[in-house]
């Protein structure tokens, strides 16, 4: 397995983006330099390897990818191999640098399945070490459930980009990326035929995330429903950045962006809504809410909306505050701890982003690892509380 | 059950209480009344522990399993698992949080730390719709946010019907008649009253003497300017009615 150092690798090869060639007004890589310091990048040259296992499970490791030998009849899987992407005009994007590595990944074809759930997971044990799959998923005339993970090992990197296709299909897709590692992620989803697209994502205490999506609604009556719950601590870096394209009329799109923001860290959300001329009756709503829990803490949100067609709804916003005193000493003062009133009232809060999610067994599973991951954040916010 | 002697209170270094006393016995109904100011609504919030109103000297005594403690050594969660409740002028709305999963956490965090075993779901359902019909809660504001978009009535109606699940031991009621409807006062006045028991006392901050003709008080304080300055039967909150606050 060769091994390169990450940040020299791109910077020797120009590759590494420049602040001047991006809206970076709120983006603070310092974090990620700081945690990826000792990340080297491997290679990533996969087999496929099909197992027993009773799930309906695609696992990505370091080494190879595992599938359950019961998706086999359900759904096509190759290798695909890309190379660096040489355009010059994206080569300094920030969001490009997932597919600036010298990535191989899977392309996962669907077609003609009625509700078929996957588990899609990213696996890497290998400390200070990255992952970096490509991973392409072709869906045609059917409804499927995603859920995908990122299990890694903390003081990794996951350098993840996806592409999504979606034809007159129905993907249900959750995405939760946890926790104490680092992440550029980005995610190029594109609807056609009347696709509808439900997302609700979940980003843990991430040391640096870097999560762009973009959206293309490209024919009409397609939906998308992006929901998104972030909680971070420490000096932590996260940002979202969406761009929801509507380029057919009779669209609908629907952006919910949710933060919490302790200790140092820092939260962004760029989110921007393009109408083309073509687009009449778009119907389009995003809006961005975050709650800041230590005097240190920052959130910046930038929703922009840019629309070249007349007869359009659109609409956006962004609430930043804090937990209410009294609603803490409410509960208190019912003989709940400080710490389980944090936690009731920051769960209250990442409560819209789960109902989204059709499925009550997934919407549990989301409850579970929220609750299971961000007990140390309400400890430490009870401890002020009492002091 | 409660004693309080020559409490001195702060808020932002101005002095509310300026030498409180005051004795409490088990099964007794003690209603404080007193002009706008002079401290009432202090004194429940600093029962209750609220971390804004800084105790300054005296001490409050309360009696836990039968013998008397500093209640403000204990944290404000502390206090109510041991048994202080306040019923608040103006509960705090909760956006998000459903009421019924906030009752079972009040009432499961009361259970354990009695090391009595919690109720499952469906047996926590049956038990909290048995306390509503006790103040005529529709059931539908279980499932609703907490106190989220409730009218003044529901909202007091469910502070005594938290009163009800959690079986305090001190019940203070802090001015539960204001923007109570006649029969909404009545509907309140019976559910605080079927809590009357020998071993629980009310203390019931009022401005209004019709709140005594539902709930008869054993003995009625008027306070002024941080202190008590008088104390006397039902015959007391009658003559202020009379008289006003000025001749005190």
């Amino acid at each position: 397995m060769s091994t390169i150092h990450f940040n020299d690798s791109l910077k020797a090869k120009n590759l590494w983006p420049e602040k001047t060639n991006e809206n970076w007004k709120y983006f603070n890589f310092k974090n990620f330099e700081l945690s990826t310091n000792s990340i080297e990048l491997n290679a990533f040259q996969p087999k496929i390897i099909f197992t027993e296992s009773t799930d309906h499970e695609i696992k990505i490791t370091n080494s190879d990818i595992f599938i359950s030998s019961n998706l086999k009849d359900l759904i096509k899987v190759s290798i695909i191999k890309s190379c660096s992407i040489k355009n010059s005009e994206s080569k300094l994007d920030f969001r490009m640098t997932s597919l600036n590595l010298e990535n191989v990944g899977i392309k996962i074809f669907i077609q003609d399945q009625k509700k078929l759930n996957i588990n899609l997971v990213y696996e890497n044990s290998i400390l200070e070490s990255s992952l970096n799959p490509l991973v392409v998923l072709d869906i045609k005339n059917s409804e499927v459930n995603i859920f995908e993970s990122d299990m890694s090992e903390s003081k990794t990197l996951l350098c993840l980009h996806s592409q999504i296709i979606l034809n007159h299909s129905k993907l249900n897709h959750v995405f939760v990326m946890g926790y104490q590692n680092s992440k550029i992620i980005n995610s190029e989803v594109s609807l056609e035929n009347q696709s509808h697209y439900n997302q609700a994502s979940f980003m843990i205490k991430n040391q640096f995330l870097r999560f762009q999506q973009n959206v293309a609604l490209r024919s009409e009556k397609c939906e998308a429903h992006l929901a998104s719950f972030n909680i971070s601590d420490e000096k932590t870096f996260s940002e979202l950045r969406t761009e929801v394209l509507h380029l057919e009329p009779k669209s609908i799109s629907r952006q919910l962006f949710k933060t919490i923001v302790s200790d140092e860290s820092q939260s962004v959300f760029n989110g921007r809504v393009f109408v083309d001329s073509k687009a009449q009756k778009t119907d389009s709503a995003q809006l961005c809410q975050g709650l800041i829990l230590s005097p240190r803490a920052e959130i910046n949100a930038k929703p922009e909306l840019e629309i070249y067609a007349d007869d359009v709804k659109a609409s956006h916003g962004a609430a930043i505050g804090q937990l209410g005193k009294d609603q803490i000493f409410y509960l208190v003062s019912r003989g709940i701890s400080p710490e389980m009133a944090y936690k009731i009232l920051a769960h209250a809060f990442a409560g819209e982003v789960i109902s989204k999610i059709e499925s009550l067994e997934t919407r549990k599973k989301c409850q579970n690892i929220l609750e299971h991951s961000s007990g140390a954040i309400f400890e430490k916010l009870a401890e002020s509380y009492r002091s | 059950m409660l004693e309080v002697k020559n409490l001195k209170v702060k808020i932002d270094d101005k002095e509310v209480l300026k030498g409180l006393n005051l004795k409490v016995n088990a099964g007794e109904v003690h209603a404080i009344m007193g002009p706008n100011g002079s401290g009432k609504s202090t004194f429940s919030k600093v029962l209750a522990g609220h971390p804004d109103y800084k105790v300054t000297s005296g001490e409050v005594h309360f009696e836990i399993n039968m013998i008397m403690k500093n209640l403000l050594e204990l944290e404000a969660y502390q206090r109510a698992l041991e048994g202080v409740f306040i019923a608040y002028q103006y509960p705090t709305e909760i956006p998000g949080v459903s009421n019924l999963e906030f009752l079972k956490a009040a009432f499961n965090a009361v259970c354990k730390y009695q090391g009595i075993q919690e109720l499952s779901d469906s047996e926590f359902e049956v038990l909290v719709l048995s306390k509503a019909k006790i103040v005529e809660l529709n059931p539908s504001f279980l499932y609703r946010s907490l106190n989220e978009g409730f009218s003044g009535g529901e909202k007091k109606r469910n502070e005594i019907l938290q009163m009800a699940l959690l079986s305090p031991k001190l019940c203070i009621l802090d001015e539960t008649d204001s923007g109570l409807d006649i029969d909404s006062l009545k509907i309140v006045s019976e559910g605080v009253n079927a809590l009357r028991s020998e071993d629980r006392s009310i203390i019931l901050i009022t401005h209004y003497q019709r709140l005594l003709d539902y709930i008869e008080p054993d003995f009625v304080h008027v306070f002024k300017e941080g202190r008590i300055v008088k104390t006397g039967d039902k015959s007391l909150a009658l003559e202020l009615e009379k008289k006003g606050y000025d001749w005190l």
